[in-house]
């Protein structure tokens, strides 16, 4: 995903000023927002017209700002925070690229100054490919130092910093130009291997996708088509783990019937619980496996089969194996487990409430009403 | 502990700190733009169905419903419905005892007075290995 940068000429233009002309322990402060984050940046003037810039930001638990996350002269700009967490990242290294001192890479702005006319874009705002086809009046388009730029974009397993074109995992120490050009000859290899790894998980981020994308389009297809002609010989019961909304899912284990759909199925039951006078079951499921180069062709996958309690209509769910899917802890083995993650109460339990949950599985009950808020009502 | 309710994959929450839940949706909209049915407030659509969780229209001046403002770069890929965060309600506040929610597959809850946030049910796509919002 990738973060919108909104470039400030004046901003830019303002602190290369200051750079210029900052005495020893002279401070410029900057700030912007990310989302509900508010980040401040300050620097501060050392020896040799080199300033260090720290940053503070109103959900970091410390309040003092630590050590300095950037080292800046008129010529470069170099990373030195010492936290190379890719949560450190999004502090110094998003919040720093979204100051908009360096425009976007490649990226069109509209040049308000030669504007006379309303044009619905903000003069910050990098427009997208359809944006500039969508203005007629081409001239007040331009690219700020002729395309050249930065960006970031935040893959599952990194950030990575865009420098003129060429993404790497930001490393200690490494420099880039005003431009956004890397100044650093060597990258590490600790850089490049993360890089290598990001691109790869990314590549097969997407592949999963398309093919979970394709298969259900495929067999929402075949549906609408035995719907439309009373004939579903040419579905079979596994199709039901490729369809991706619930009432699609519903509709063919009406047509199978649970009964046979579980005679045909390779699962076991984990746990069963009835809250509310509602039975559930979680199920453990063996499903195809879509990852690319998948050495098993199989699965497991949680699965929820709960009754909806005004219909009598039987619905399953999938349910995250883990807590943590990138982590893979805390297996969810319970039917309350599911439950508080199915409704979200999951990310508001704490290490201690995580330590409880434990114990309650360890023992063989189900987990506390204290972590999963129980309906009063359900329909 | 949590009063709830819970009508299919759609869960209300009471809120009973008042301070806390103005400041929660304090940036939000109190207008509800581009309702389906214009007068009701709804709480979830329904993406194949049609079907959607909603107060009817007699009732509906008395429960406030807060929408997260839509800005220019919003979109919603996860839905053939495109954007929906003007229709859907991210919070309500029920002014009144026993308002009703209604729905074409679940029997009628009552919610008391009071605030409350919605929240739809989450469920994980074992094949695209991601979560996301039960659709009906």
């Amino acid at each position: 995903m990738g973060s919108q940068i909104n470039y400030s000429p004046k901003r830019r233009e303002s602190f290369l000023k200051w750079l210029a002309i900052a005495k020893k322990d002279e401070s410029y402060t900057m700030d912007y927002d990310i989302g509900h984050r508010h980040t401040i940046f300050f620097a501060i003037m050392g020896n040799k017209g080199k300033a260090k810039i720290y940053n503070v930001n109103k959900w970091a638990w410390k309040s003092e700002p630590g050590s300095a996350t950037w080292l800046i002269s008129k010529d470069s700009i170099q990373w030195v925070s010492s936290n190379e967490n890719k949560w450190n990242y999004t502090d110094s290294i998003r919040g720093f690229v979204r100051l908009g001192l360096i425009p976007a890479y490649n990226k069109s702005y509209v040049n308000k100054k030669i504007v006379d006319k309303d044009i619905p874009y903000p003069d910050n705002y990098a427009l997208t490919s359809k944006e500039i086809d969508s203005i007629k009046d081409k001239s007040v388009i331009y690219k700020p130092l002729d395309g050249d730029g930065i960006g970031i974009r935040y893959l599952r397993q990194a950030h990575l910093l865009n420098l003129n074109g060429k993404e790497i995992v930001p490393f200690r120490n490494m420099k880039f130009d005003w431009n956004g050009n890397l100044i650093t000859k060597i990258i590490p290899a600790a850089s490049k291997n993360a890089t290598a790894e990001c691109f790869k998980e990314d590549r097969d981020t997407k592949s999963r996708r398309r093919k979970a994308n394709a298969a259900n389009n495929k067999i929402v297809y075949k549906l609408k088509k035995a719907q439309k002609n009373n004939d579903y010989s040419d579905l079979k019961v596994n199709d039901i783990w490729y369809l991706t909304n619930v009432t699609h899912r519903t509709e063919l284990i009406n047509h199978f019937g649970m009964e046979n759909i579980i005679k045909e199925l390779d699962y076991y039951v984990k746990h069963k619980n009835t809250i509310n006078n509602n039975e559930y079951e979680l199920l453990s499921v063996k499903i195809p496996d879509l990852t690319p180069n998948a050495i098993e062709q199989e699965r497991e996958a949680n699965y929820l089969k709960m009754t909806n309690p005004t219909t009598g209509e039987i619905h399953i769910e999938g349910v995250a194996n883990f807590l943590s899917n990138w982590s893979e802890t805390d297996p969810i083995n319970s039917v309350g487990m599911a439950l508080a993650w199915r409704n979200g109460d999951t990310n508001d339990w704490s290490e201690q409430d995580k330590s409880q949950v434990r114990s309650y599985l360890a023992e063989g009950s189900d987990i506390d009403t204290d972590l999963y808020a129980i309906p009063r009502t359900i329909t | 502990m949590k009063i709830r309710y819970q009508q299919g994959d759609v869960i209300i929450t009471k809120e009973d700190d008042q301070a806390k839940f103005n400041k929660e949706y304090e940036g939000y909209s109190f207008e509800r733009k581009e309702n389906v049915k214009k007068d009701s407030v709804v709480l979830a659509l329904g993406e194949v169905t049609g079907h959607s969780h909603q107060f009817k229209p007699e009732e509906t001046d008395m429960i406030v419903s807060y929408h997260q403002k839509r800005n220019r770069y919003d979109h919603d890929s996860s839905t053939s419905m495109g954007y929906i965060g003007d229709i859907e309600a991210q919070a309500i506040s029920v002014l009144d005892e026993d308002m009703t929610l209604y729905h074409e597959e679940h029997a009628p809850i009552t919610i008391p007075k009071g605030n409350y946030s919605i929240r739809i049910v989450r469920e994980f796509d074992h094949m695209a290995q991601t979560s996301r919002r039960v659709w009906d």
